[in-house]
């Protein structure tokens, strides 16, 4: 090629990338101000000379005396001006070059459709490369919450995440996103745009982002070592085995944490409780769960195991091998605005030997159930768990607001952390504001809302790896009509119609704390008067347990009022 | 109950003793409930609990023969566990 045709070759393609510059592209990359002094020195009568005899870039002079040098990309430029973001001196050598050289080819540009195509056809696992499995996670948080998207398209496309004033731009150039928060945020921002704007286009990426652990190690030694563990248990059998192995399960818990295996190691943990309890004989033991257990977490380690003798087209897909490994809870995110309506309290006592008061909230936006639990191990002697203490005990977040209050407000978070599961972090730095509490008759449950059609744990398929959930639910109580002490099981009974006119069983298992709470609900003068009400339930096991009965703008948490 | 879930019950007490016995004590009358087991599972069209309860028999009596470590009863049994519990929690 002689040295003119180069360049002409040089100069046709510099010619096609200026097209492409357009004033919006242009403003994305700087902002408004700098372009618009950029147009205003241009018209002021500065002047680019151009010169396209180097290879990779061409040379822009300004008649201020300033040089720059493009490529074909508005990332790869350089300047003699000292600044390091995209300078006006690179938006004028830009514009005065499509201004006085480009007229005929700005035309040829309006019948080209402006394909964006690669935000939809580039599979969302290359999209995720960059990114480590925290922020990740962090993003699939995001996506439970509801968020208006505005998407709008010229020679870019804007995806705007309304309710946090969130832009974020894709270019037709593949793989370019651009958006004004810096950094780790920017990042986020950027593949939240991305993901919501592929599940808006039909796609389901659910799949790939449980998958952000795609290439776990795993370490054999661990895994050989858990499973010779509960191998050595069933062959030597419960009746012969040394207390101090519990020990083991300790160290391995450890071992699973650092592998990052949180179903694991949880695994492993109650299996030692289990186990504790069987050398206490104690009451709650039940071989039923421990065998269920071992089985499981037996079963998981096999799995786990065998992953690393198959060929990768047989190996577990990303959302099965996510249900072996789990996902440790204690990660909080997070969200930019809560709001919640008060459901009630419940105490509890769990077979970990943990005693605690779980706090119900409805969030409307987003029709989940959140919580908020205080809790302590009662494992030691000295410790103990005083219920009416931490009901009465004021919120983490503003001093003069009791828990017992706080369960039956309506509020408001900003800046509150939350946890998969719905559970609100305790940090004090989110600030509460309290709202006019809505009447219950007036509230709408979404997907908790009772309706005869209903089927609770039933029809859901069994499966050994999953926990079993545990089902929040409202009713509509028309009245009790008989409550009654059931001497073979402990429990209280309470026969419930309602206001569909079906009949309902609700349980209290007896313990003796409780007992005045219990006495209160028996009577019938207490029971009679409850007419017309929402009573929150949870169910277990085809139990259903109430926690709280709403009407108007009471609340009333039967264990804990009572 | 019908006899399915009699089925499940019964292996599931069989396997929640053995393991509070442990494989040591694997004996004849081990191999015995199980043919049991097996026959039953038979005669009600369970064909995947029988194939494995089968390489449990198998397994077990190689083992009181002594011609197999404990150790190696231990998959099989895991499965017929594992098994036995998944129809547990369908039935329920």
């Amino acid at each position: 090629m002689t040295n003119s045709s180069l360049q002409g070759a040089i100069e046709q393609q510099f010619g096609m990338f200026i097209t492409s510059c357009d004033d919006e592209l242009l403003v994305r990359y700087s902002n408004k101000g700098l372009f618009n002094r950029a147009n205003k020195d241009i018209s002021k009568g500065l002047t680019v000379t151009y010169h396209f005899d180097l290879l990779d870039k061409v040379k822009c002079e300004l008649s201020d005396q300033t040089v720059c040098y493009l490529t074909n990309s508005l990332d790869t430029w350089t300047c003699s001006c000292p600044s390091s973001q995209l300078c006006k001196h690179v938006l004028i050598a830009i514009l005065y070059y499509r201004e006085h050289y480009l007229a005929e080819a700005t035309l040829k540009k309006e019948d080209g459709i402006i394909d964006f195509s690669w935000l939809i056809t580039i599979p969302m696992t290359e999209f995720l490369q960059p990114y480590t499995p925290a922020m990740i996670d962090e993003v699939a948080f995001r996506l439970r919450y509801d968020e208006q998207l505005e998407i709008t398209a010229s020679s870019l496309l804007t995806v705007k995440l309304e309710n946090r004033g969130i832009e974020v731009t894709f270019t037709p150039e593949k793989g370019k996103m651009l958006t004004r928060l810096k950094a780790r945020e920017g990042e986020l921002a950027k593949l939240e745009a991305l993901l919501r704007y592929r599940a808006h286009q039909g796609i389901d990426d659910t799949s790939v982002l449980a998958a952000r652990k795609g290439k776990i190690s795993l370490p054999a030694g661990f895994l050989q070592e858990g499973i010779e563990l509960l191998t050595s248990i069933l062959c030597s059998g419960l009746s012969r085995l040394p207390e101090e192995m519990t020990l083991q399960f300790d160290t391995m818990a450890v071992h699973a944490r650092s592998a990052d295996l949180p179903n694991i190691e949880r695994g492993l943990l109650s299996i030692k409780t289990e186990l504790e309890l069987y050398f206490e004989r104690h009451i709650r033991f039940s071989m039923y769960t421990l065998l269920g257990k071992i089985t499981e977490i037996y079963l998981a380690l096999k799995a786990l195991q065998h992953q690393a003798t198959l060929p990768v087209e047989q190996q577990l897909g990303a959302l099965e091998l996510a249900q072996l490994t789990g996902s440790f809870r204690s990660k909080y995110y997070e969200v930019p605005m809560l709001h919640l309506y008060g459901l009630g309290a419940e105490p509890w006592q769990s077979k970990s030997l943990h005693k605690g008061i779980t706090y119900y909230f409805y969030s409307i936006a987003d029709d989940r159930i959140h919580t908020y639990t205080e809790s302590r191990p009662i494992y030691y002697e000295d410790t103990s768990f005083d219920y009416t203490k931490h009901y009465y005990a004021h919120s983490p977040w503003q001093l003069d607001l009791p828990l017992k209050q706080f369960s039956k407000s309506e509020v408001t978070f900003t800046g509150i952390k939350v946890n998969e599961e719905g559970r609100l972090s305790s940090s004090a730095t989110a600030k509460l504001n309290i709202c006019e509490r809505q009447v219950v008759e007036n509230m709408q449950f979404g997907k908790y809302e009772h309706t005869p059609a209903s089927t609770y744990n039933r029809g859901i398929t069994p499966s050994l790896f999953t926990r079993k959930p545990t089902t929040l639910l409202l009713f509509s109580v028309q009245q009790i009509c008989e409550v009654s002490f059931n001497q073979k099981n402990q429990s209280l009974i309470m026969n419930v119609q309602l206001e569909d006119e079906q009949y309902v069983q609700f349980t209290i298992p007896f313990q003796s704390q409780w007992e005045k709470a219990l006495k209160v609900i028996e009577r019938a003068t207490f029971y009679e008067k409850q007419r017309h009400f929402i009573a929150f339930v949870r169910i277990e096991d085809d139990l259903i347990y109430p926690i709280s009965f709403l009407s108007g703008q009471h609340v009333t948490s039967l264990l804990l009022d009572l | 109950m019908n006899e399915k879930e009699a089925l499940i019950s019964t292996i599931d007490d069989w396997c929640q003793e053995l393991l509070l016995r442990g494989i040591d004590q694997l004996g004849e009358h081990d191999i015995d409930a199980l043919e049991k087991m097996k026959l039953q599972g038979d005669s009600l069209h369970m064909d995947f609990l029988v194939t494995l309860l089968n390489s449990l028999i198998r397994q077990s009596r190689e083992y009181v023969f002594g011609v197999r470590k404990q150790q190696e009863v231990a998959p099989t049994y895991f499965q017929v566990a594992a098994y036995v519990q998944l129809l547990h929690t369908g039935y329920k």
